[in-house]
């Protein structure tokens, strides 16, 4: 059980780098739609 | 409009793309690394999908705008899948091993809650917003578990070439395409120029490196430990 915890903390940690990696990169994603579309035709899995 | 150089880039990826998958099926290591090898095919059936989707009704109509994201979407987690695959070879001779898939399944779930959570006021077409916000979501949190992932191969001083290289290769992706939309967040000038083509050059990496991976690495390749001693002190 203990070890399970251990893991969802792990996992919380993760998203929160996560999310506080998109936070500080992503202002110019609010125009994520058009910009992701323009990008993913010139041929790569542009993700956003 | 889309000009001469972007097409050819887009077909070099679709190309690079349908022979990883073509090597590993020759090879027959297509179930070995599934995740991996299902990730290339759908790549590839996608980009041909979107082209195909792109010549009919335009890059700027709602039909791409839809294509794009669905495929997104699904290539997105099978990414994840890629990468939760990638940690259970890592981590496949410690007591670890057995949390790697509750842990990513947990994780995802996390992530798949936090995309809700974002999105929740959006009434009207809320899926849309909640697929783009997940699929924003799960790169990010992508480019966090390669680093840890990273750090896990340097301090199991994992030696298998295979992985290792397909690790780094990774890490190169994620680095590179983060790295682009954070430049041209600090610097908006620069989006219609060298940033432009980054995340796109990077996806070429990523197949090119895996396919001389598989193509030239074999399975049982081993590297002198040695060689990561000097980052894992």
């Amino acid at each position: 059980m203990k070890k399970w915890i251990a893991v969802v903390v792990l996992d919380l940690m993760v998203l929160t780098a996560a999310v506080g990696l998109k936070a500080m990169t992503t202002r110019a994603a609010q125009s994520s739609a058009a910009s992701a579309t323009a990008a993913r035709i010139m041929g790569g899995p542009v993700p956003w | 409009m889309l000009g001469p150089l972007s097409y050819a880039i887009w077909f070099l990826i679709l190309f690079a793309e349908g022979s990883f998958v073509a090597c590993a099926l020759w090879r027959r290591e297509f179930l070995r690394y599934l995740p991996l090898n299902l990730y290339m095919l759908l790549c590839a059936v996608a980009n041909g999908g979107l082209y195909i989707c792109s010549r009919d009704f335009g890059v700027h109509s709602r039909e791409y705008f839809y294509s794009y994201y669905s495929s997104d979407i699904v290539l997105s987690l099978l990414m994840y899948a890629v990468v939760a695959e990638l940690f259970s070879r890592v981590f496949e001779t410690t007591d670890f091993r057995r949390y790697i898939r509750g842990a990513a399944l947990i994780l995802l779930g996390l992530t798949a809650l936090f995309a809700f959570v974002s999105v929740r006021s959006e009434g009207q077409e809320f899926t849309k917003h909640f697929v783009v916000e997940l699929e924003q979501d799960l790169n990010f949190v992508g480019v966090v578990l390669m680093y840890v992932l990273w750090g896990a191969v340097i301090k199991l001083r994992e030696t298998r070439i295979r992985v290792v290289q397909v690790v780094l290769a990774l890490g190169v992706y994620f680095s590179a395409v983060a790295g682009a939309y954070a430049l041209r967040n600090l610097f908006p000038s620069l989006e219609f120029s060298v940033l432009q083509w980054l995340p796109p050059m990077s996806a070429l990496w990523l197949v090119a490196a895996w396919t001389y991976t598989f193509a030239r690495v074999p399975e049982e390749a081993r590297m002198a430990s040695g060689h990561m001693l000097v980052t894992s002190h």
